[in-house]
């Protein structure tokens, strides 16, 4: 008797186990995709945070990447294939979407990924598709520079691109000291490092720089240290939610010196207010920059999406998102195939005369673009001035492949 | 041989036998997706060994999985040291560390409460996560990526079915060992602190150093598994040491059931198995059923899901009493 | 030399003198009742002794040695046994695993460690819940036993770590006539093998059961000799009549 009992616990068990790997794999498995057949749909990763801190630029991204999809389906596809998004949520976290990209290049097979928010998605994810995945990843935001491993191909901005002329400007303004503040990571801690250098090469000095903690909402520490210091020209990349609070602060104490920095745009300042009238910075695009293409292109997205205004701003990347994709396909036409090795090689050189903010194009060698750049100014109401059209700016060299 | 360890058995034979068939579909994503299953399964096996099995309610043990996970990144990427065995030994002395010094705090003095242990423990977690986030010698904010595949004899271990079975066979020892002590008479011993730690000590049990012991023990478990979890996916970064993981374990214990053993993991294998598609069928609203689902099973079943069973064999075996 | 000797304790919670001087002593075999009303200091004399609160000043040597400041390991250690007032019983576990675990907690930890089998400990297993009827719920979980058999099997586990004092703390509370006569006797055989020390607020129970019986009131001890010396103590009439 108790053996019998003992026997149908074990069948049991044994039931659950295998019920339990059953359920697994087959909530997981989904069909795996082979070589791409004539005329079928090619799949493009789009990686993105739909949840958690970034979910606001994940939505940006994720309408951009199907307008850009959207657009170029409409003219033909890639070498006679259609596209279509495969969406995966990075969640914020770099283990989330290293999950997300796994199923991206292992699963789903994508011919390309375009995404990422944050750098540590960058470093995260980049092996999984690029490294170990094999497949061409595109990574489409303004950086703190430095990302030169295979298959891998940065479409942002680097550092130089914005700080350069933005400290060129400020010293032709007759800046003479100026102070630094950031928040406490790699992205300002790299791009102060790079005002530090323009600005004594320049003839300058500086007479301050201070890092706060990433999550700082209490500003009034820094605020006083900026005043009390009294520079010529603050340089500032201390990052939401500390943003606001930081400037409302230094201009409300009486600051009279220039803010600059490299994240100010229509997305940005109307989180600001009035205080961010007179803010300087360099982007790759502006809503007001006098480029007839750009103009109709983003016309025609915020006719798509009348609901989210501010959607296509620089700071949410969304140029890059665009221009990302047709590079990609300039690349995969100009190698004939969606191979990677093929398109990789054919990646370097590839160019757009016309894109959202300007002619773009990669500089040989470099892995980084050469970017049309604005130089503007904040007004009160949230909106930019655009006071030069500074043309295209040559990105820093890729030195060594570092990984 | 107690039922447990039979469970355990059968869950061991089971998987190499099944295992094929995921190799069969070719399906690198779902090889990984398992894999880690399992190194998050060592996880919950060594928060189940603290609070399911001692009573010790440990809320920050991402800690210490991030803690292993960055000493064995570190040395794999900076001192090229690849070999699988030296880094597993490496988080297994960080383990013991860790776990000692954090253990001797905790447990040398007097009785402290269930919830003291638990806010410590993930302040604990919460500063780790800080410091790593700012500390440029293990990458700040990015973590320690590009950490490359770990060697056994010489030989790189890349191929997905080999992490899988790496991962399984980790899993797999620590899960009879932990099955071994509860089923021994130090067993008995942590389940008493468990359930009476003042009791215990009346019967001249030394409460404390069984505290203590089973803390480093766990430490060890969350240390080794953060180790595999860096050399498998080839990063390494502060979320792997602060409070969502460590949140994440607590609720895959707290559905399960703790001290049901079992019911922790099969909630970490359902939950992480349909997580990524349910995310990407529901992306605004999964987090949230997820957080209702924990809600509803605290309120209606305490003990978790695998108190489903227990209740009707408490029925059966009553009957049998009267 | 007395087996438990308590030498002068007082206890202080703030202003509150809980105990003031109070003495009393075992021997081995003998059974002591302390009783008194609710309030008089009874429960807290035996927290003091067990070591769950540590006396203010005062001794407490078990065979000589002193353990008025030591915690409750080191006391169980050195012999005391304790059956608490509510039955404090591992009701997850099975009545044997009670038993073992009372058994095993002289050895040392690294040793339990070691050993996977407890196959030394059935037959002492065997020999206590036979002792304390308890045989036919051997494997049954300690929370389906009855209130009256769990307050058993406490006094097994106690019994079970081979104590020389056992301190019993209001061992019939709540019990039916037939179960506390089954208790008297248990207590009986079980001083055959050590010092039992009663708790009671029941003068009835434990007069016709001890060798000796002390009697406290606010703390203090107003009465000690033999039951019968006691029950003729006009002191202590007083107090248990105006009581009752």
């Amino acid at each position: 008797m108790n053996k019998t009992i003992r026997r149908k616990n074990l069948l049991k068990v044994s039931g659950i186990a295998v019920g339990v790997l059953a359920l697994s794999s087959t909530l997981l498995v989904a069909p795996s995709q082979a070589a791409p057949a004539t005329g079928s749909p090619i799949k493009v990763g789009v990686l993105t945070d739909m949840t958690g801190a970034f979910a606001i630029v994940g939505k940006s991204n994720k309408a951009v990447a199907q307008f850009t999809i959207d657009e170029i389906n409409k003219s033909g596809g890639v070498l006679g294939h259609k596209l279509v998004m495969d969406l995966a949520d990075g969640g914020s976290a770099p283990d989330v979407a290293t999950q997300a990209a796994s199923r991206l290049v292992n699963q789903d097979h994508v011919s390309m990924v375009v995404g990422g928010v944050a750098s540590f998605t960058r470093v995260a994810v980049r092996g999984v598709i690029a490294t170990r995945g094999k497949t061409l990843y595109v990574w489409p935001a303004s950086y703190e520079g430095n990302e030169c491993t295979n298959n891998v191909w940065n479409t942002g901005s680097a550092p130089n691109q914005q700080v350069d002329p933005t400290v060129k400007y400020l010293l032709a303004q007759g800046k003479k000291t100026f102070f630094l503040a950031g928040s406490d990571y790699l992205y300002p801690r790299n791009i102060l490092a790079r005002v530090r250098q323009d600005v004594l090469a320049g003839g300058g000095s500086i007479v301050g720089e201070e890092y706060v903690p990433l999550d700082m909402t209490d500003a009034s520490n820094l605020t006083s240290k900026v005043v009390a210091a009294n520079a010529d020209a603050l340089f500032e990349v201390v990052v939401l939610p500390g943003t606001a609070p930081f400037i409302k602060g230094v201009v409300d104490a009486g600051y009279k010196g220039t803010i600059a920095g490299t994240l100010f745009d229509e997305g940005i300042n109307p989180l600001i207010g009035t205080e961010a009238q007179g803010l300087i910075g360099v982007q790759d695009y502006y809503g007001p920059i006098k480029d007839a293409f750009s103009q109709s292109e983003v016309a025609k997205f915020n006719a798509q999406h009348p609901e989210a205004k501010g959607l296509f701003t620089s700071t949410f990347n969304a140029p890059a998102w665009y221009r990302s994709i047709y590079l990609w396909k300039a690349a995969v036409e100009k190698a004939g195939s969606f191979d990677t090795a093929k398109v990789n090689k054919a990646m370097d050189s590839v160019s757009l005369s016309k894109s959202i903010g300007g002619p773009v194009g990669f500089a040989p060698g470099t892995k980084h673009l050469k970017l049309s750049m604005y130089l503007g100014q904040s007004n009160g109401d949230g909106s930019e001035t655009v006071l030069k059209s500074l043309g295209q700016i040559s990105p820093y060299q890729c030195s060594a492949a570092t990984n | 041989m107690k039922r447990r360890m039979r469970i355990g058995i059968a869950v061991v034979c089971a998987v190499p036998i099944l295992s094929p068939l995921l190799f069969l579909s070719g399906n690198d994503y779902l090889i990984q997706a398992a894999t880690r299953i399992f190194i998050y399964g060592i996880l919950v096996l060594s928060v189940e060994m603290c609070w399911g099995q001692t009573g010790i309610f440990t809320f920050g043990q991402a800690a210490f999985f991030g803690f292993g996970g960055y000493f064995a990144g570190y040395m794999a990427k900076n001192e090229n040291i690849t070999d699988l065995g030296v880094l597993l030994l490496i988080a297994l002395v960080a383990g013991v560390i860790a776990g000692t010094l954090i253990a001797l705090f905790l447990f040398s003095g007097k009785r402290v409460g269930e919830l003291y242990v638990a806010l410590v423990t993930l302040a604990i977690s919460y500063v780790c996560e800080k410091l790593a986030n700012s500390w440029t010698f293990v990458g700040s904010g990015n973590g320690i990526p590009g950490i490359p595949f770990p060697t056994i004899f010489g030989k790189e271990i890349s191929s997905s079915i080999a992490l899988f079975f790496i991962a399984f066979g980790l899993f797999a020892v620590s899960m009879i060992i932990c099955i071994l002590i509860i089923d021994s008479q130090f067993g008995l011993a942590i389940n008493a602190v468990r359930d009476d730690e003042e009791r215990a000590e009346f019967f001249g049990y030394n409460r404390s150093l069984i505290q203590i012991i089973i803390f480093i023990f766990s430490a060890v478990l969350a240390s080794i598994a953060g180790a595999l979890f860096s050399l498998s996916e080839g990063f390494i970064s502060p979320s792997s040491l602060g409070l969502t993981l460590s949140t994440s374990t607590v609720l895959w214990v707290v559905l399960g059931g703790k001290g049901t053993f079992y019911g922790p993991m099969i909630a970490l294998a359902i939950l992480e198995s349909v997580d990524v598609e349910m995310q990407r069928a529901l992306p605004s609203l999964w987090r949230i059923l997820v957080g209702l689902m924990l809600l509803l099973t605290m309120i209606f079943l305490p003990k978790g899901l695998m108190s489903l069973g227990e209740k009707s064999r408490n029925k059966r075996e009553q009957k049998k009493t009267t | 030399m007395k087996l438990l000797q308590v030498v002068g304790i007082s206890k202080n919670f703030g202003s509150l003198a809980a105990l003031k001087d109070v003495s009393i002593h075992v021997e081995s075999n003998e059974i002591v009742g302390l009783i008194g009303p609710n309030g008089s200091g009874k429960s807290t004399l035996l927290h003091t002794i067990c070591g769950r609160t540590i006396a203010t000043s005062g001794s407490v040597l078990l065979s000589g040695k002193e353990l008025v400041t030591s915690n409750p390991m080191v006391r169980a250690k050195s012999g005391m046994a304790i059956k608490f007032q509510l039955a404090r019983i591992y009701v997850e576990k099975t009545v044997s695993e009670n038993i073992m675990l009372s058994l095993q907690s002289k050895d040392g930890i690294w040793s339990l460690i070691r050993s996977a089998s407890s196959k030394k400990f059935i037959p002492k297993i065997e020999e206590l819940i036979s002792e304390f009827q308890l045989s036919d719920y051997a494997n049954t979980k300690a929370k389906f036993l009855s209130h009256g058999q769990q307050q058993w099997l406490e006094i097994a586990m106690a019994m079970a770590s081979n104590p020389s004092i056992l301190l019993l703390d209001e061992p019939t509370a709540g019990m039916s006539p037939k179960e506390r006569a089954d208790t008297a006797k248990l207590i009986k055989r079980a001083s055959e093998k050590c010092g039992v020390l009663i708790v009671e607020h029941d003068l009835d129970f434990i007069k016709d059961l001890c060798d000796r019986i002390t009697v406290l009131h606010y703390g203090s001890v107003i009465s000690s000799g033999t039951p019968k010396e006691i029950e003729n103590d006009p002191k202590v009439k007083e107090v248990y009549l105006t009581r009752v």
